[in-house]
């Protein structure tokens, strides 16, 4: 084969190669499943924060904008702070389980893993929700203190029934 | 009682017990809001950035501080999430009791001893990516982000405040992210302050009461009328870093 | 002097690659180093709160001083017009890299954080003088290379004292800022000191003098080129001024931390009762690395001897070691003064007590991977490029035939 022809047949290749590339990206529907088929356990909340494909997308913009404003000024909102993400997103499955940062039935983990881009943030963070660690930071203050009875008392007005029915059993 | 029978349940009797647990909810509400209120004034809300309207600041009554005793410093670890990993000379120790004794006059004390949380922190001036830095409102941090783990905070601490993480962290607290390669100090237990929890770990846990927590920017606080009153002496104070922990009976 | 025919070596005898094969081992171990720290952490090092820093720190402030101090050789020429120098400016200059290269790759891989590097070139804060080396350094590669370029291409040639100049005066920042480092700081008693900076970069000379000697007397006699007297006495008197300087640096910095009763302390611990501190700063730092040199240097019978120069040069580095162990170290272990003098206090934090540090290995691995790096890279060099004279004879480099053309 002639210099000419063998560029034009590597070119050829080249090309078909990248178009089949793009096809099989435009097959990333989503997380990847287990080896039943099912998906990560959902997660807790009704929808996230932002719409699905534009969270996919900017997610790390996000985090790393509230990161410094949390660090740095001290602003706590719920909106896009990696604690409340982690709150909704890891939930236990079916046997009660949390699956922990390296696993592949780690919610972040079930994208990251099929793109390859590497997880830093759990080297520092928590990677369990708040309450399945089970405790949360020592409330000294009234609020907190106080915040369980008040939820108790609130409830019991809410739903006499439930209170006879728990009477009953 | 059988489902039937609750099932057939008179309408009235429904109604008392709303009524019931409602007015049993209202009076129990009248009588604690005064203090919730009270209490989410002092929290800043969370949308609202830190300023230097506070300044958040300890006063340690060291004639108060018991010998032998500890409880400060495991509350800190407890809060925190800090365990034992690799042995003392490598484990973090955000706070510690150090005991003392003077040659000359033979006194005996002993004090806990933290992040000073230095208005012109020497840590903030030498970080080179500026994760080391203070806050508005006086707390002085580490940016884990961007801590690159070149130690030279630590090196230039003058209370030898700072550790470096030494090996892998796991199980942290959701509250307080921390993880090997970067270095950390005591927090002043930022995730409390901006809570509006109004004090630390390790003065909560101090059953003497020797450490206190407040506003030194705040004329009426507690702990600026004790300072008033008494002084209080800074550690190393010919550095003239106006630290934010301030010593009493030192 | 006539135009010296500038040459490189050929680079092909089996002890060629076998030179590059062993500093290619030290290498390997520094890779191996690296990897395990950074996967389990500092703790397997003998680095901890109380030292933070170690014997990579000392490889690395050694290997960046020096390369420095490389640079001077080709400075003298360069900017001070000494034409006798001129030949050496090349070698110099590549010296001067590979030792920057070499120390500071082991300061980067011993980062508790390595993986963060790209955020310590984007984010800075100008009030360190951490932040500030960060820009003199890769400034000086810029500068550096800008040096050899004129050096090497005739086109240029005429930009080379100002890009000489710029680079001197860039390196005598760079070493003031290195010193700083140390300087800067008021928590411990061995430093925080203004006398540190300059201090630094009398090292500088000293030590980057060494090494050149070094690479100069192996280069020449392992490719069988001729090396003149001249040269070589020029280079042995300039030697021994520096370690005299040096000498005087120490005595200063000594002496007055003598004279103030606050600093008895850590001067009675490396003068008298330091243990290791102590045998290194007299043995290692003074005897070793100043007096035994200097005699070497000039005393008439051992001064004749290219043996002896070498070896003054190889104590001066060892010297030099000792005296940045001393500094870096001992500096670190004495205990912070917490409170005044007058307590003894001690605490769960090693508070009040002489601190514990033994280097591990894994530490002298990555320091020695740091030089071997810095060899690889003008070993390489000088088969790269044109860097050595072909001939370095008295009779071609004399003063008396550059006054003639």
């Amino acid at each position: 084969m002639s210099i000419q022809q063998l560029s034009r047949w590597l070119l050829t290749t080249a090309i078909l190669l990248w178009s089949l590339s793009l096809s099989a990206a435009s097959d990333f529907r989503g997380p990847s499943r287990d080896e039943n088929g099912n998906v990560t356990p959902p997660p807790k909340g009704e929808q996230c924060i932002r719409p699905t494909e534009e969270i996919r997308r900017t997610h790390p913009e996000l985090l790393l904008h509230k990161r410094d404003l949390t660090m740095h000024q001290g602003i706590r909102t719920k909106d896009a702070s990696l604690k409340q993400c982690i709150n909704c997103h890891v939930t236990p499955d079916k046997n009660g389980q949390v699956a922990r940062a390296g696993d592949p039935g780690f919610f972040c983990s079930s994208c990251h893993q099929s793109v390859s881009v590497k997880l830093d943030c759990f080297e520092c963070h928590s990677d369990r929700p708040e309450e399945a660690v089970g405790q949360d930071a020592r409330d000294s203050s009234l609020n907190g203190q106080l915040r369980p009875l008040v939820d108790k008392l609130l409830s019991l007005s809410n739903n006499p029934k439930a209170v006879s029915q728990q009477k009953v059993q | 009682m059988s489902q039937h029978e609750m099932n057939s349940e008179k309408p009235i009797d429904q109604y008392r017990r709303r009524l019931l647990g409602g007015s049993v909810a209202a009076l129990a509400g009248l009588t604690i809001a005064p203090g919730v209120f009270l209490q989410t004034v002092q929290a800043r809300p969370a949308d609202e950035p830190a300023t230097d309207r506070n300044r958040w600041g300890l006063l340690i009554d060291i004639n108060k501080c018991v010998d032998g005793c500890n409880k400060c410093v495991t509350a800190c670890n407890d809060e925190n999430g800090i365990r034992p990993m690799h042995g003392p000379e490598t484990d973090s120790q955000w706070i510690r009791i150090v005991k003392a004794r003077s040659k000359s006059t033979r006194h005996e004390f002993q004090m806990p001893v933290m992040c000073q949380h230095c208005a012109n922190p020497p840590c903030a001036d030498v970080c080179p990516t500026g994760a080391s830095f203070k806050r508005a409102d006086g707390i002085v941090l580490v940016d884990r982000h961007i801590c690159i783990g070149c130690r030279y905070c630590m090196m230039a601490c003058p209370y030898k405040a700072r550790s470096l993480v030494h090996g892998k962290v796991t199980d942290q607290k959701p509250y307080m992210p921390r993880g090997k390669g970067t270095v950390e100090a005591c927090t002043l237990c930022v995730h409390k302050v901006d809570r509006g929890d109004g004090t630390t770990a390790c003065a909560e846990a101090c059953p003497e009461g020797a450490i206190l927590f407040g506003d030194l920017n705040d004329a009426n606080s507690e702990i600026s009328k004790r300072l008033e009153q008494y002084g209080g002496r800074q550690l190393r104070a010919n550095l003239s870093l106006n630290t934010g922990v301030r010593y009493q009976g030192l | 002097m006539k135009n010296l025919r500038y040459t490189s070596i050929e680079g092909n005898s089996p002890a060629y690659l076998g030179l590059i094969g062993f500093f290619g081992l030290f290498l390997l171990a520094a890779f191996v180093s690296f990897v395990n720290m950074e996967h389990e952490g500092h703790w397997i090092t003998g680095m901890n709160n109380q030292v933070v820093w170690g014997i990579p720190h000392v490889f690395a402030i050694f290997l960046i001083v020096a390369a420095s101090g490389a640079l001077n050789v080709a400075s003298i020429a360069s900017v001070f017009g000494k034409k006798m120098y001129k030949p050496l400016a090349r070698l110099s200059g590549v010296l001067a890299i590979a030792l920057l290269a070499g120390g500071l790759a082991v300061l980067v891989l011993d980062l508790g954080r390595a993986d963060r590097l790209i955020v310590a070139m984007t984010y800075y804060n100008f009030k360190s003088i951490f932040a500030w080396n960060i820009i003199l350094y890769n400034g000086f590669f810029l500068i550096v290379g800008l040096y050899l370029w004129t050096m090497l291409d005739w086109q240029v040639e005429k930009y080379s004292r100002i890009v000489g100049t710029a680079a001197f005066i860039w390196r005598l920042i760079l070493t003031t800022g290195t010193g700083s480092i140390f300087g800067f700081l008021v928590s411990r008693q061995a430093y925080d000191s203004a006398i540190l900076a300059p201090m630094f970069v009398i090292l500088s000379f000293s030590y980057g003098l060494a090494i050149k000697i070094l690479i100069l007397f192996a280069s020449y006699k392992w490719t069988g080129r001729p090396l003149g007297d001249a040269i070589v006495n020029r280079l042995k008197n300039l030697l021994g001024v520096f370690i005299g300087a040096t000498f005087y640096f120490a005595a200063v910095y000594h002496l007055t931390k003598l004279y103030m009763t606050k600093d008895h302390g850590i001067e009675n611990f490396i003068l008298l009762d330091g243990g290791i501190y102590t045998q290194l700063f007299w043995w290692g730092q003074i005897v070793l690395g100043t007096v035994v040199p200097l005699l070497l240097l000039y005393c008439p019978r051992p001064s004749k001897h290219r043996f002896a120069i070498a070896l003054a040069a190889v104590l001066t580095i060892l010297g030099g070691f000792a005296t940045l162990y001393v500094l870096i170290i001992g500096g670190q272990v004495y205990p912070m003064s917490l409170l005044p003098a007058e307590y003894e206090y001690s605490s769960s934090f090693f508070d009040g007590v002489v601190a514990h540090y033994a280097p591990s290995k894994w530490e002298v691995m990555l320091g020695l991977g740091g030089v071997a790096l810095s060899m690889v890279i003008v070993t390489l060099a000088v088969k790269i490029f044109r860097l050595l004279p072909e001939d370095l004879s008295d009779h071609l480099v004399t003063d008396k035939i550059v006054i003639k053309s």
